[in-house]
C-alpha cells in the first residue's frame, strides 16, 4: 500500500509540476475519498466533515507549489485535512476533538447522526471506543489504525515527534481494548 | 467503520471542489487583467507626465522604454505609482 502510495503520489507531483490543473484533479481524485474518511473520524457528523473535506482541497489548490520535498504529499495531504477538521469542530462547538468527554456522552454523539451505519455493531463498539480517548490519541489511532501511516509520517500530521506517536498509539490500544473487553 | 454518506457523494463533491477551484481561477484572471489594464494606464499616464514637463526627454523616450522601466520597477514600487498617479487630478489638466 506504501509502494502504490509513494508511486501515486510521485505521478501526481509530476503532473503537478508539467500542468498544476491536471495535477490537482488528479490529486482530488486519488485523495478525496481516504481525506474524508479521515476528517469524518475527527468530525463524525457527515455534514461538518464535507465543510473540512471542501475546505482542505481548497486549501491545497491554493497552496500546492508551498510543498515541501522534505514532507510526503500525502503526510502534508493529511496534515492539513487534520487542522482543517480540527478547526470545523471548533467552528461547530463540537467538543468530540476537544475534550476527553465522558465515553458513553461521546456514544451518544455518534448516534444522532443521519449517516451512521448501526449494522456492525462491533464497528460501532470500536468507534465509541475510539471517540473515548483522548484527541491526540484518537487522531494517533486513527492514522495508524485505518490508514496505515509509520509513527514518522503520523509525527509529520500531527507535528510530534516518533517516539510521542508510539507512546500515544499504544496507550490509545490499551484502552480500546479494555473498552472492547469491559462493554461486552 | 459505522459511518456512511449519501449515494452519490463522492462523484458529487469532486465536482463541486472542482467547480469552486474554477471559479477561484477566473476570478485571479480577472484580477490579472484588472492589474494589466490598470498598469498599461499608468504607462501611459508616466509618458504624459514625462511629455508634459520636458520635451526633448520624450524625444529620446519611447513607449518601450517608459513599459520596460515600469517592469523593472519593484512590486511594490509599481503598485506606489498605481495608486499615486491613477486618480491625480493635476495629470488631466
Amino acid at each position: 500500500m506504501v509502494m502504490t502510495q509513494f508511486l501515486s503520489d510521485k505521478h501526481i507531483l509530476d503532473t503537478i509540476g508539467r500542468n498544476s490543473e491536471a495535477g490537482f484533479r488528479m490529486l482530488l481524485k486519488c485523495y478525496k475519498e481516504p481525506i474524508y474518511w479521515h476528517i469524518r473520524r475527527i468530525t463524525v457528523a457527515h455534514h461538518d466533515a464535507e465543510d473540512a473535506l471542501q475546505e482542505t482541497f481548497l486549501r491545497i489548490y491554493r497552496n500546492i507549489d508551498k510543498h515541501k520535498k522534505e514532507m510526503s504529499l500525502s503526510a502534508w495531504i493529511f496534515r492539513i485535512a487534520t487542522n482543517e477538521a480540527i478547526r470545523q469542530c471548533e467552528r461547530r462547538k463540537n467538543f468530540t476533538f476537544s475534550l476527553d468527554g465522558d465515553p458513553e456522552m461521546e456514544a451518544n454523539r455518534i448516534i444522532a447522526d443521519e449517516y451512521f451505519d448501526y449494522s456492525d455493531l462491533e464497528a460501532v463498539k470500536l468507534q465509541k471506543a475510539i471517540l473515548s480517548l483522548p484527541p491526540k490519541q484518537q487522531l494517533t489511532f486513527s492514522l495508524r489504525y485505518y490508514n496505515e501511516f509509520d509513527y514518522t509520517t503520523i509525527a509529520q500530521i500531527t507535528d510530534s515527534t516518533a517516539a510521542a506517536v508510539k507512546a500515544n498509539y499504544h496507550a490509545a490500544k490499551e484502552k480500546i481494548i479494555r473498552y472492547m473487553n469491559s462493554h461486552d | 467503520m459505522p459511518y456512511r454518506v449519501p449515494d452519490t457523494f463522492f462523484p458529487d463533491v469532486e465536482n463541486e471542489i472542482i467547480d469552486r477551484t474554477c471559479a477561484r481561477h477566473k476570478k485571479c484572471n480577472i484580477l490579472k487583467v484588472t492589474y494589466g489594464s490598470v498598469a498599461v494606464a499608468a504607462i501611459l499616464v508616466l509618458i504624459f507626465i514625462v511629455g508634459n514637463s520636458d520635451d526633448t526627454l520624450l524625444q529620446r523616450t519611447d513607449f518601450a522604454e517608459v513599459a520596460q522601466a515600469f517592469d523593472n520597477l519593484t512590486d511594490a514600487d509599481q503598485a506606489y505609482l498605481l495608486e499615486i498617479y491613477q486618480d491625480d487630478i493635476f495629470i488631466n489638466e
